[in-house]
């Protein structure tokens, strides 16, 4: 991080080179890991009569359709594949590593004039960096994607001649440096580019390398240039039919977990070897595999067959599958690549599905899958990478309408929404069968998207920050799409911007329409409402004002409901779906198109909006948020010293607030426990927190799922919410002295506000993630006006 | 009578006997700055109070103990029956007053609920962790002064800039990243171009990157 850190991280690490080229004069018995460095690329020629092709990229040729690289799965063999394990091989995948005796840095470990010599030669947009560490990752691989593509055809796709070029490219001139272990290598050519095909040929971490180049800048262009199509090198997964009950348009199957569970919030394993400490688990698992069974199941992303008859434990209930048989297994919208490593009994159906499935606990964990259910599978190919036990599903689909924690900021974020996009398209989202493709209506869209343009230079002008759904007037951008966008930002709020048939100005063509609770869309059977009343409440305040603003410039505008019910191409119901699936204030304006006044109606939207939503203050990447977790920052800015001092003098409103809030501690007013058990009692959040003590908070808000979420692994600020609560405390409340305290937010140079066990009252301070005593759990209030209607 | 060559016979050898006496004072005292005393100092608590602990293998107690002979690393160990043991490895300074606390974790049934059970340990530890949570915040913002200007949003909402920890051991300031979260690759560049404008090198900085799920990259079509 710092230059000091890096030195010392560097000079370790020379250390430690040292030390294993000492070790290894003496003993050897340690290999020393192949010092990189490229050179100029050879004219291609002789190197060795063996030659080595990847399986799944066949050979390159001009004369290969238009030049492209192979299509659909390739993009898992060939250069990809190549990639992968180059990247694994001398980084780990790690993009900002560097080599502290070559010099070589990177993805790909690049000396820094050899980076130089392939960006321009390959990638011109790379040179503006000296180093590859420097680069973005998306340009490092974009870089050495378009190197290998001109090796690929310059050695005839020879894998051994490729990996040689890489390691000691005169080797390949001269054979007999094949077999030579370079000056400062551990290894001879031969044996580096053996390596590379049999890693290549087989899985390992290297397949879960992610390679990035099609985000590179100008990538499509260089590649083009270089004979490739990008587009076409994709990496979505391929089904494939297994057998009769796993056709190619996949199954619906019951699913049980074994191994772990979801309890308590939080995922654990049950089972005694996975857990050692735990001898009173139940042994539901050994983790070790078993009768068919073809491998360990800890730390596998894994699964296990079960029976057509539980009675006959015949294992055959998805067409006896082979051993590490690979299926994706997608499970409300999220899928993962998962490996049969075990096998099982079964039992009765599952939602009148066949019990076919055991996810090993981690799977499930995966899947966010607690409790029995029916999965999706699908059969892929065997080269698809499974998905680490440490990653994440992949998200298919839409998510539900179910978050029932908001943050509603109320900082001057705004997300603007000129209506509809460059095309039509008949989209559904699959949780909730509604219709979210977009339509074009050009001119709508035109106007529109001016108008929307105008806003925002209004609002940028007087300090506001302000996005917008699309970039051009003719971006596609679904309905869902659109309402993630403001969930994900979490801003202030979000302006639609339609115009509809009739006069400008016209009261009959001109409303804004707020969120309502009860509102809803519905397809035949599935009825989606919103549900989020502090959402609506902020929205509704804010239509008024948008309203009262336009209306002021002459347009006769109502707040008024939409109605699509009678519209066939559309979901039924009286809320857009961009509002519906909204889990910030969303309004939506309409207004005439006839004589329509872009100007007028961007200025009216413009006032209405700075009336409503208060400028935002500083840079704060964080948004407040609605009800008790905006009460707690507020409550935890008051009660804390803001200079980060360390003393025992508190602040008189703190000492208040203990007196008349939390009663009897005043003696105890420096400890992290009693200050926060103090905030959340004196704003009246949460007035049955516990009074004090992390070995009663970690398990209050772990006990109280309907007030509280929490979360056990977060390691970043962008995965938190001002208001979160950190404690750490072992876990069980019989480990050692904890500690607890808030994120509030960027505050100058502070996130955090905490006071300390006979040490210094609360003041601001620093958010880390875990420490001596472990990871933090991160406790979020769930909105709250709940906590203070039971009041 | 003592006559005058007498008498400054006496002065002179009083006088010579005085200043040997004074040169050998500031000669003493000279070689005995507070440096010299002791070159720097350790404190070291540790909770369950009597716990075992060693300075390079060498048992002492709890408390503060000159350190010599710096720079030099220690490496402090704590343990006791029931509890799991810890050991930090430290280099002193010359000069230095370094702080060394250890709140052992219960490993045994037996001592589970140690600290519930015994007040003062409880408060000890409590008192340890406070100053450990204490010097990793100063640690953390010292060695990674961009993190006082984190979370960062950029302008537009084109990009966010947060920091992050890696869950692995050593301190935490040596464990913190930057996370960048951007739409497009431009994004991602005005995101470098901001860290850069504050005075940072990329060079020096742990950086990953996150997709941000926003209106930026709206060509991404359907989510089906």
């Amino acid at each position: 991080m710092s230059i000091q850190t890096i030195r010392k991280k560097v000079g370790r690490a020379r250390n430690i080179f040292v030390a294993v080229l000492l070790s290894s004069v003496f003993t050897s018995q340690i290999t020393i890991l192949p010092i990189f460095a490229q050179e100029a690329v050879p004219d291609n020629g002789p190197a060795d009569d063996r030659t080595s092709v990847i399986d799944g990229f066949p050979a390159y040729e001009e004369g290969c359709g238009n030049g492209e690289l192979p299509t659909g799965n390739a993009s898992l063999g060939g250069i990809d594949k190549f990639l992968q394990v180059l990247a694994y091989k001398e980084s780990s995948g790690v993009p900002t590593k560097i080599n502290p005796v070559s010099g070589a840095s990177g993805k790909y470990q690049y000396i820094d004039s050899t980076w130089a010599g392939v960006t321009k030669s390959n990638y011109p947009p790379g040179s503006k960096y000296k180093a590859a560490r420097q680069a973005p990752e998306e340009m490092q691989d974009a870089a050495a994607y378009l190197e290998y593509v001109k090796k690929f055809k310059q050695f005839d796709n020879d894998v051994f001649k490729i990996a040689v070029s890489h390691f000691l490219p005169k080797a390949n001139e001269d054979k007999s440096l094949l077999d030579k272990v370079p000056q400062g290598n551990a290894i001879t050519p031969r044996q580096y580019a053996q390596d590379i095909i049999n890693k290549t040929k087989s899985e390992g971490p290297w397949t879960n390398i992610k390679l990035h180049y099609k985000d590179a800048p100008q990538f499509a262009e260089y590649a083009k240039k270089a004979g490739v199509n990008p587009d076409q090198n994709n990496n979505n997964l391929q089904y494939v039919k297994l057998n009769d009950i796993i056709k190619e348009t996949g199954a619906d199957v019951g699913a049980t977990l074994y191994g772990g569970r979801y309890k308590d919030g939080q995922w654990q394993a049950t089972n005694d070897n996975q857990d050692p400490e735990n001898k009173n688990l139940p042994h539901e698992d050994n983790g070790q595999g078993y009768g068919q069974a073809p491998g360990p199941l800890a730390g596998h992303t894994a699964y296990a067959e079960l029976s057509v008859n539980p009675d006959s434990q015949d294992f055959k209930a998805l067409g006896d599958l082979k051993p590490f048989q690979k299926l994706a297994i997608t499970y409300n919208g999220k899928t993962v690549i998962a490996e049969k490593r075990d096998v099982g009994g079964g039992g009765d159906p599952i939602k009148g599905k066949k019990r076919a499935i055991d996810l090993w606990w981690e799977t499930a964990r995966l899947l966010d899958m607690k409790d029995s259910d029916v999965v999706t599978i699908h059969g892929v190919p065997d080269n698809t990478p499974l998905t680490p036990v440490g990653g994440q599903a992949t998200d298919t689909t839409s998510a539900p309408d179910t978050c029932q924690s908001v943050c509603a900021p109320s900082s001057g974020q705004i997300l603007l929404d000129p209506g509809h996009s460059g095309a039509d398209r008949d989209e559904r989202d699959k949780a909730t069968g509604l219709t979210i493709g977009d339509s074009s209506n050009p001119a709508e869209r035109i106007q529109t998207f001016k108008t929307a343009e105008k806003v925002k230079e209004i609002l940028t002008k007087a300090g506001y920050s302000v996005a917008m759904t699309k970039k051009k007037e003719s971006d596609y951008v679904n309905l869902m799409q659109r309402a993630q966008m403001a969930n994900d930002m979490k801003v202030a709020l979000a302006v639609s911007i339609h115009s509809t048939g009739g006069n400008f100005g016209d009261s009959s063509a001109a409303w804004v329409t707020p969120q309502v609770v009860g509102h809803y869309r519905e397809n035949p059977g599935k009825h989606t409402e919103f549900k989020l009343k502090d959402v609506a409440k902020e929205s509704q305040r804010i239509a008024q004002k948008i309203a009262e603003a336009r209306s002021a410039t002459g347009d006769k505008v109502q707040v008024r409901d939409l109605n699509f019910t009678g519209r066939a191409e559309l979901s039924q119901g009286n809320l857009s779906i961009v509002q519906l699936f909204s889990k910030v204030p969303w309004v939506y304006n309409e207004v005439g198109q006839s004589g329509y006044d872009g100007d007028k109606y961007a200025k009216g939207i413009a006032d209405g909006i700075m009336k409503a939503v208060d400028k935002k203050e500083g840079n704060n990447a964080d948004q407040q948020c609605s009800g008790g977790q905006g009460d707690i920052v507020a409550k935890a800015e008051a009660l804390a010293w803001h200079d980060g001092r360390k003393g025992l003098t508190p602040r008189q409103e703190y000492t208040k607030a203990v007196k008349e809030d939390n009663p009897g501690l005043q003696s105890q007013m420096a400890d992290c426990g009693v200050f926060v058990a103090t905030v959340m009692l004196s704003s009246k959040v949460d007035p049955k927190f516990p009074k004090a003590g992390t070995f009663n908070i970690e398990p209050y808000l772990l006990k109280e799922k309907d007030k509280y979420d929490t979360f056990p692994n977060l390691n970043s600020t962008s995965q938190l919410q001002p208001g979160d609560i950190f404690v750490v405390n072992q876990g069980t409340g019989a480990g050692v002295a904890g500690h607890t305290y808030f994120y509030i937010g960027k505050h100058g140079r502070f996130n955090a506000a905490a006071a300390s066990m006979n040490s210094y009252m609360p003041t601001y301070n620093v958010t880390y993630f875990s420490d001596s005593r472990g990871h933090y759990l991160v406790g979020r209030n769930k909105g709250t006006n709940q906590q203070k209607d039971k009041i | 009578m003592i006559n005058q060559r007498q008498l400054l016979i006496v002065a002179a050898i009083v006088g010579t006997v005085l200043v040997m006496i004074i040169g050998a004072v500031l000669a003493f005292t000279t070689n005995r700055t507070p440096e010299n005393i002791t070159d720097a100092q350790l404190q070291i608590e540790v909770a369950p109070k009597g716990s075992e602990i060693k300075i390079n293998g060498k048992s002492v107690d709890a408390g503060t103990h000159d350190i010599q002979n710096t720079p030099t690393t220690l490496r402090v160990t704590a343990s006791r029956k029931g509890f799991a043991p810890q050991v930090q490895t430290i280099t002193i300074q010359r000069g230095e007053n370094r702080y060394v606390g250890f709140a052992l974790v219960s490993n045994s049934p037996d001592t589970a609920k140690w600290y519930e059970e015994h007040e003062i340990d409880n408060q000890i530890a409590s008192q340890i962790n406070s100053n450990i949570y204490s010097q990793n915040t100063v640690d953390i913002a010292s060695a990674n002064p961009l993190l006082e200007q984190l979370p960062y949003l950029g302008e537009g909402l084109r990009f966010r800039v947060d920091y992050g920890q890696h869950q692995r051991p050593g301190p935490p300031a040596e464990n913190m990243y930057i996370l960048i979260s951007a739409g497009t690759p431009e994004d991602r560049q005005a995101a470098l171009d901001w860290i850069q404008s504050q005075g940072f090198s990329l060079a020096d900085l742990e950086i990953q990157f996150a997709d941000f799920s926003n209106p930026l990259n709206p060509t991404t079509g359907s989510t089906e």
